[in-house]
Formats: C-alpha cells, structure tokens, sequence
C-alpha cells in the first residue's frame, strides 16, 4: 500500500478528512496490510492435508531436517508439510499449553527427558500400535527404549547426544583404555611440565559426573522405580575417585569452567577433556585432537558409562491424522533422511545403516560417538527427574570441591529432594 | 458534619448495584464455562484413561459411581516380539454395567458395530446437560481400541460466592461512608461483622475456584488461577472505582477530575494489563503447586514451609532466614560501600586545586557505562583460582592463592567488589551534583569564623548533601536488594548457595526445579520485605523533609 493510494481514500471520506481521522486510517490501513503480509505463508487448498511439525533446529541442522520434508512431500504430492521452527527457550511451554488446546503440532521434535511429562499428561500417542519392527529395527535399540515411558513408545529417535573423551593428539599419542591408565599418562605429563593439567570437565554437573556414577556399579535411580539410588556406597566412591584425581593426583584443574577448558585445550595444556559433540564447534580451526569413548574404571572394571541423551519425534496424541504424520516421522527418521541431517546438518543420527557407510566408516569422530552410545545409560525421562539436578549438583560440589564427606553430602542431597517432591 | 444531598446518597447505591451486577453477571459466566469445560475435560480424560486402563478402569469408574456409563475395547502386547512395547490388539469390549458378559463375548457382532461407531474421537454435551466422550483409533489391518464414557450433568461450582463477596465488599464501603458522615450512627458493628465476614469469604473463594474431583483431586488448571486473579482484582478495583467514579471523597459531587481520570486511561488500563495482571497472577500462584501448566491449590503450605524453613535448621544456606540475613548484610555492606566511595571520590573531585577533573570524572563513570553482565563476567575470571588477575596480584605480594567461591566470606567479599564497582559512580555522580548546588559562600562564611575542614564538612555539606544523598541511597538499596545479575553470574551461590540473595533463590525454585508455586511464595515474601522498607523509608525522608 504506498503512500499515495492512503491519501486518495482518505480523501474521499471528505466531512471527516480532519488530521486525526486521516492518520487514523493510514494506521488502520498499515496494521490491515501488515496483518496481510503476515498471514502470507502457503497453506493447503482443501484437496491438500496438512501436517504440522514444530522443531527447534537453526541453520545447517534445519536445512538437512527440511530437505528430509520437502523429499517426503515429492512423493506424498497430496500432503503439505509446514515445518516451523519454534524457539527453544519457548519450546516446552509451547507445547505444554498448545496441545492440551488443541493448537499444537502434528508432530514435534525434543530431547527425550520430557517425554515422560507429556506422556503423564496424555499429549503424546504411543506408538505401539503404528510402528513395527522393521521400523524400530533401522535404530540403534538404546536410542528407541530411551523413548519408552511406562512401557509405551512415545516416539522415534532422530539423533543422539553423549559425552566421549577429547584427547589432545601431541600430549597423547593413543587414548587410555582405563582410569589408571589415563591417571599415568595425566602425572607423567604433570610432572614433565606442571602447567599441563590431565583432565577437565564440569565437577560439579550430574550430567558431567554420570561417567564415573555408572562406572562405578552407581545408578541414579533404582531399578524401574521412582526411588533414588544416589545414596549409595557405590555413589560415594564415584565422588571419592573424582576428589582423589582433583586433590591427591592434582591432574583436574581446581576451578574449571567451559571457557577455560576450551583454552587449555587449545593451548596444548589440558590434555583431556569430558565433552559432547558440541564441544567440536569449540575447537573450530583448531587440529591434533581425537575423540574416544571413555575408559573402563580400573577399580571396577565396568566402563565408564555418560547419560545418553536421544531427540526424538513425537506424535501429538489429539492429531486428527496420525497414520499421515506417523509415515513423516517414518520418512524423517529414515535412512536417506538421517543421511542428510548427518552430512548436511552434522547430526549424530539416530540410525544404523548410516554408520555402516564407508565415508562414515572413516570419519573417527563419529564413530567414536557411535561406538560410546553403546556404552550409555539413557537419562532418565521421568518427570521427577528434573527436581534432582540442583540438589545433586550442591552435593558434587561440596563433595568435590568443597571438601565435604561425599556419603553424607549424598545423603543431604537425597534428602533435599525427598523434601522438595514428597 | 453535612448532611447527605438525595444526589449523593444516590450515586453510591447505583455504583454498588451496577458493581454488584456486573460482578455477579462475570463470574456467573465464568462459573458456567469453567463448569463446563471441567464437565468436557473430566469426560475425555476418562474416556483417555479408560484407553490406557481397559477392564480394571471400568470396574474402577463403575466402582466409584462417578460415570453413568463406561466401556473399553483392549489390546495386548504381541507374543514374543523383541520390543515389549510394540501392540497388537484382541477385541474385547465393556459396556453398561449390566452389561458386562455380554460384552465379553468378542465376536458379538452388535458389540462391533457399536465399537465401530466410537473408534472416532467425540465429545458431546448430551440433552440433559451430562456428557458423553469416546477416545479410539482405527489402524491399519482392522486394528483398534476404544473407550466410551458418560457422565452425569455437572455441579454447578463456585456460583453465587464471587458476586456476594463483592456485593458484601461494596456494602461494606457504603456503610463505612455512612458511618463517616454520622459518627454516632449505630452502623459501626455491622461494618465491623460484614470486614469479618468479607475476610472470610476472601478465603474460602480460591477453595471454591479449586473444585475438581473427578480423576486427579484438586488439579486445577492454569484457567483458575487467571480465575482467581480475576477475583482479586475485583476486589481491589470494585470499591477503587466507587470512589473514583462517585467522587465521594469530595462530599457529594461527582470527581471533578473525570476528565484526568479518562486522559490517563488508557495507560491505566495498561499499567493494568502489563503489571496488576501478572503481579495478581504470581500471588494466586503463591498458593499452589504448580510446574509447566499442572496446578494444584495448596493454600498457604508453601508460606508455611518457607518461614518454617520445613525441617531445616535456621542457619543452613537454603534456609529463608539464612538467605535473608545474607541479603540485608549484602544489601548493607553494598550501600556502605557505594556511598562512602561515591561520597568520597565527589569530594576529591571537587577540590579545587585538583587537575584534569573532566579525565578523571569520565573515567569514574566507565564502570557504570558497561553492561553490567560484562562486568560480572570479567570480575568473575579475576577470582579464578589459577588464573585469574586478583590471585596474580596477591602472588606479588607473596599471599597464597585463593579459593575465592569456596568459602562463604571470600565469595561473599568477591561478590560485594563486583558490585562495588559497578555501584559507586551512580553516588558519585549524584553527590556531585548535590556538592554543587551548595552555595560557595557558605563556606567562605565558616572559614572566616575559623571553622575546620572537618567542621565544614559536618555542620555544612552533610546537612545540605542529605536531601539529595536519602532518595538515592533508598533507590539503591532497593536495587541491590534485588540485585540479580553479580550474585547468579559471579559467585552463582557458591559454596552450597551460601551467598544466595532471596531473589537469586527464588530464580532457582523456579526455573532450576520447576517449583512455580514455591518460588511465586518466596517473590511474595521478597515484596512485602520491600513494601515494609518503602513505608519505613517514606517515613524517615518524610521526617527529612519536615
């Protein structure tokens, strides 16, 4: 609407043509032309349905994901897409108040851990009657029984997350196969040159302690039940074992945050870190390191297991068509589809054939992580389990940093959230 | 005393029934959507759980008596698949209550056709008012479940109390206007029993917003706590308008100042919408459990378990005295701090043999000009215990490193430095601009009664500097009561939350564990804590002034 095109209409209304009733209407007639260009985007004609899918993807990671629709919607002519990527801070409210409403997605895209929440609440279909095995078969099965909640499946698995250990190429000519062995080469190093520290990662994050708590025969919760196993000897000895590398080995740096690690690791002064995929944007421009999975604790002989993190696609339980969009979430976790989100998007895809690929085959980096998610424990996807984070993190902290006995920091800790979720 | 024009005796009556009208009229409407879409929802999330529960549900909800009517078609897990949760279903249908075997039977082909009908999803009010909701799928390969559900007409909830607790409000301020006008009238006692009795109904209504008993007791949706700010608002605004729109306070004309009162309106209605809502909104959320949508009425527990300090002791860090106590040392020590550097360096600045002031002046303000997240961060990688520029300086000096987040009284120290920093140039500043108005003759006056420096400074720049210091100190002890960004980003509450401040803690209940309710109570607390301060304060420069 140009400028001129205002002034001739309001014009023509000529008793009322007074300054105020004219920029009335040239207001009226932007916010009309505004509210025009908004609604602008393609909708299905009534031939057409329409599948909605919310995502949180931004750049490389959203083109490979809409490269995987636009293929869908090539042989489904009939069937539009509307993939709309809705940010992540938003994400969870937005789904928590839109699918009850009847508003929500088709399908959508999350991190697992808030499966059992919306489960709980009745906002996810369970897959059990739609898929089948030959479906379920193209993943690799943790990544699928991550996505269980109440013996049901709430979704298909796209991608995963989990720590692996970084080591520096020049420090370390091979990786440690277990604790005592990266122990030796960490104070072999120290003591050669004392501003090389061994190891690093968040001491005082659950998420960045579960290694050595699985490791060493911990579990977070007791078997398929709702009590917490944190206060276990098991627990303890994994805080005494972090403490002892901290305070008697001197090879973890005392105050470690992500930037510093980052730096160390960079300068050739840290010659392991504890890190997920993410870490690899870190070090950008940066050559001579390698990832492996984390070593098998000597004292125990089981290897160090990191929490498994899986995004999955999950399945609006008050969509009216779910056959459709369970075969787009088919389509999307598929194998030509997990292939590009893989090249194009730099996943780490939930799907078998794709490690098998000879260029896959070759590139260590995500095989590394491949050859750790089968050393996993999937993070547990109860809703109960976003109460603990805080208070286990308050004992990580005095236990290991602060000098605090690590069974009774536990016990505190289980206590605090007994208290917090009776 | 004069005595009331029929004009004015009028006015108020007319407001109280239009007020009562309306008021009644709202949430009426209010009580009939909310009962009906308590009916709607209770119908479909038992005919969703009938889904999940087959058979036993039935029996359950027959059991209970709270369903005319259950039925269910099941399924079972396939034999021997290698994923436990992958479904085949096995027909098998429930219907009426005394129709129980009949149903058993799979192949009845009646039963089918019926099961058939309800695999599509529908929810329908039926003639007489009750409910009827099925829940099902149709699959591939003739697969299905289904569940169909009848409920008897809701209750009514919550219908007349709303409109009479303002009806009864806006009497109350009737009487209390005749009271006023004639002091010997006997009308004092029924105002004092109608308060009570207003007090009264205050309480019960959130419990009566809170019915809902069918599956998940007490549950109440976020509709309810919009509900009972609503009703808040009512009763804060009801009598508001009265006054205003009677002009009572001015005898028995209309406001003479209508006109003012529509000009600033709008941004009343703003002010409204952006700050009253939600603020009401956070206090009806004070007295529930509440995290991501699921709320659920707890009245005052979570006010209990903060002052109680539920089962810890007083001087353990989550503690709220504990944290309180380290939010007013905070808030002191801050002050302290900003002002006697502030004050300080404006007096130094004002000297008059003093070179390059304009220099020193923009650079004492730099500080204040960086974001104060910058700020925070950089401090907090000066405190770092190997590499960090605090500890480098103390090595000079041949001090040991310092743990600085490891203990309460060095994090606390780091913090406050932090915060020192960034809060002295506003003092500076605005003593600055006080130590110039106070005019130079003066001064010459008391140097020539041989008055000392110190004398000066006593009995001349404190008494004139005070009115413009008292407004700014208030100012800033508020915001560094509430002072948000250096505790989280600096110390974060390290060691064990130690060096937490109230609003930092309140973050934490929220958004670190989801617990909306508990943190909404805390921010409740933290507003009386300021409105207290605020009176104290308003008091003490009003005695300033005086």
């Amino acid at each position: 609407m140009n400028r001129a095109g205002r002034r001739g209409l309001s014009a023509s209304f000529e008793p009322w043509s007074s300054a105020g009733v004219r920029r009335l209407l040239a207001g009226l007639l932007l916010v009309v032309s505004a509210s025009l260009f908004a609604c602008d985007t393609p909708r299905a004609t009534p031939d057409e349905e329409e599948i909605v899918l919310w995502h949180a993807y931004r750049g490389d990671e959203r083109a490979a994901l809409e490269a995987g629709v636009a293929a869908f919607e090539a042989r489904h002519p009939k069937v539009r897409v509307r993939a709309l990527a809705v940010p992540y801070d938003a994400f969870v409210d937005k789904v928590s108040l839109a699918v009850p409403k009847g508003n929500g997605p088709d399908v959508f895209i999350f991190g697992h851990d808030r499966l059992g929440d919306w489960a709980q609440r009745g906002l996810l279909e369970p897959l059990g009657f739609l898929a089948d095995e030959s479906v379920l078969d193209r993943h690799p099965r943790e990544t699928v029984d991550a996505l269980v909640y109440g013996n049901e499946l709430y979704g298909l698995p796209l991608a995963f997350k989990c720590l692996a250990l970084y080591y520096d190429k020049a420090l370390v000519p091979a990786p440690p196969a277990t604790t005592d062995e990266l122990e030796q080469v960490a104070r072999a190093l120290r003591s050669r040159n004392p501003a090389v520290w061994g190891i690093a990662w968040e001491l005082e994050s659950l998420y960045f302690h579960a290694p050595w708590l699985h490791g060493f025969g911990g579990a977070v919760y007791r078997d398929d039940a709702d009590t917490l196993a944190l206060d276990t000897p098991e627990a303890a000895r994994s805080l005494a074992f972090v403490r002892a590398w901290r305070d008697d080995a001197r090879i973890i740096p005392p105050e470690v945050t992500s930037a510093l690690t980052t730096a160390l690791f960079r300068r050739h002064e840290l010659a392991f870190v504890v890190s997920g995929p993410w870490f690899r944007a870190e070090l950008s421009g940066h050559d001579g390191w390698g990832v492996a999975p984390l070593p098998v604790v000597s004292a125990t002989g089981q290897p160090a297991r990191p929490f498994l993190g899986v995004e999955g696609l999950f399945l609006n339980r008050r969509s009216p068509r779910k056959r459709l969009a369970f075969d787009l979430m088919v389509a999307l976790t598929g194998d030509e589809a997990a292939r590009t989100r893989f090249t194009g998007g730099g996943q780490l895809v939930a799907n078998q054939v794709v490690y098998e690929d000879a260029a896959v085959r070759a590139d260590a980096f995500s095989q590394a992580f491949r050859a750790q998610a089968a050393r996993t424990v999937a993070l547990s996807n109860r809703p109960h389990m976003r109460r603990i984070w805080t208070p286990v993190k308050d004992a990580l902290s005095a236990a290991i940093v602060h000098g605090a006995e690590p069974a009774g920091a536990l016990k505190t800790a289980v206590e605090e959230i007994a208290r917090v979720d009776p | 005393m004069k005595s009331a024009s029929p004009f004015g005796f009028l006015g108020p009556v007319l407001a109280t029934i239009v007020a009562v009208a309306l008021g009644t009229f709202v949430f009426h409407r209010y009580a009939a959507e909310r009962a009906d879409s308590i009916g709607r929802a209770r119908a479909e999330q038992a005919a969703r759980w009938l889904l999940t529960h087959g058979p036993t549900g039935v029996e359950d909800l027959r059991r209970s008596g709270t369903v005319r009517l259950a039925g269910v078609a099941f399924d079972a897990p396939p034999a021997g698949s290698r994923y436990p949760y992958l479904r085949r279903p096995i027909w098998l249908a429930h219907t009426e209550p005394g129709k129980v075997e009949a149903a058993l039977s799979r192949d009845d082909p009646a039963e089918k056709a019926a099961a058939d009908a309800l695999v599509q999803d529908e929810l329908v009010r039926l003639p007489d008012g009750g409910y009827r909701a099925a829940a099902g799928e149709r699959l591939g390969g003739g697969e299905r479940r289904a569940a169909v559900v009848e409920l008897a007409p809701p209750q009514r909830v919550l219908v007349p109390w709303p409109g009479l607790s303002m009806a009864m409000l806006a009497a109350l301020v009737f009487w209390w206007d005749l009271a006023r006008r004639n002091p010997a009238s006997r009308s004092r006692p029924v105002v004092g029993a109608l308060t009570v009795s207003v007090g009264v109904l205050g309480l019960l209504a959130p419990r009566l917003l809170a019915v809902d008993r069918l599956e998940v007791p007490a549950s109440v949706g976020s509709a309810d706590v919009t509900g009972a700010a609503m009703l808040l608002a009512g009763v804060v605004l009801a009598p508001l308008a009265l006054v205003v729109g009677t002009g009572w306070r001015h005898g028995s004309r209309p406001s003479p100042h209508r006109v003012a009162y529509a000009y600033i309106g709008p941004a009343l209605l703003g002010l409204g919408v952006l700050v009253l809502v939600p603020f009401l909104y956070g206090v009806a959320l004070a007295f529930t459990r509440a995290s991501h949508g699921e709320v659920v009425f707890v009245g005052l527990s979570n006010f209990v378990d903060i002052l109680s300090s539920a089962g810890r002791s007083l001087t353990e860090p989550l503690s709220f005295y504990f944290t309180l106590v380290v939010t007013l040392l905070w808030t002191l020590a801050n002050v302290v701090l900003h002002t006697g550097i502030g004050l300080g360096l404006a007096l130094l600045l004002k000297e008059p043999t003093l070179r390059f002031k304009g220099v020193y002046r923009v650079l004492l303000i730099v500080p204040w000009a960086v974001p104060s997240y910058i700020t925070a961060l950089v401090w907090k990688g000066m405190f770092n215990q190997q590499y960090g520029l605090v500890n480098h300086l103390l090595a000079g000096v041949g001090v040991a490193p310092v743990a600085w987040f490891s203990e309460f009284w060095t994090a606390f120290t780091a913090n406050v430095v932090t915060n020192t920093w960034l809060g002295f140039p506003f003092m500076m500043v605005v003593s600055l601009g006080a130590l110039q108005s106070i005019p130079a003759d003066l001064y010459e006056a008391a140097a020539v009664d041989g008055a000392s420096k110190w004398q000066k400074f006593r009995h001349i720049t404190m008494p004139l500097l005070r009115p413009a210091l008292v407004p700014a100190i208030i100012l800033g002890s508020v915001w560094t009561f509430n002072m948000f960004n250096i505790i989280y980003l600096v110390s974060g509450g390290q060691p064990n939350h130690g060096t937490d401040i109230l609003i930092t803690q309140a973050y934490r209940f929220a958004f670190e564990q989801d617990r909306y309710g508990y943190a909404a109570a805390y921010s409740v607390l933290i507003f009386f804590i300021l409105v207290i301060w605020s009176f104290f304060t308003q008091r003490f420069t009003r005695s300033e002034e005086a």
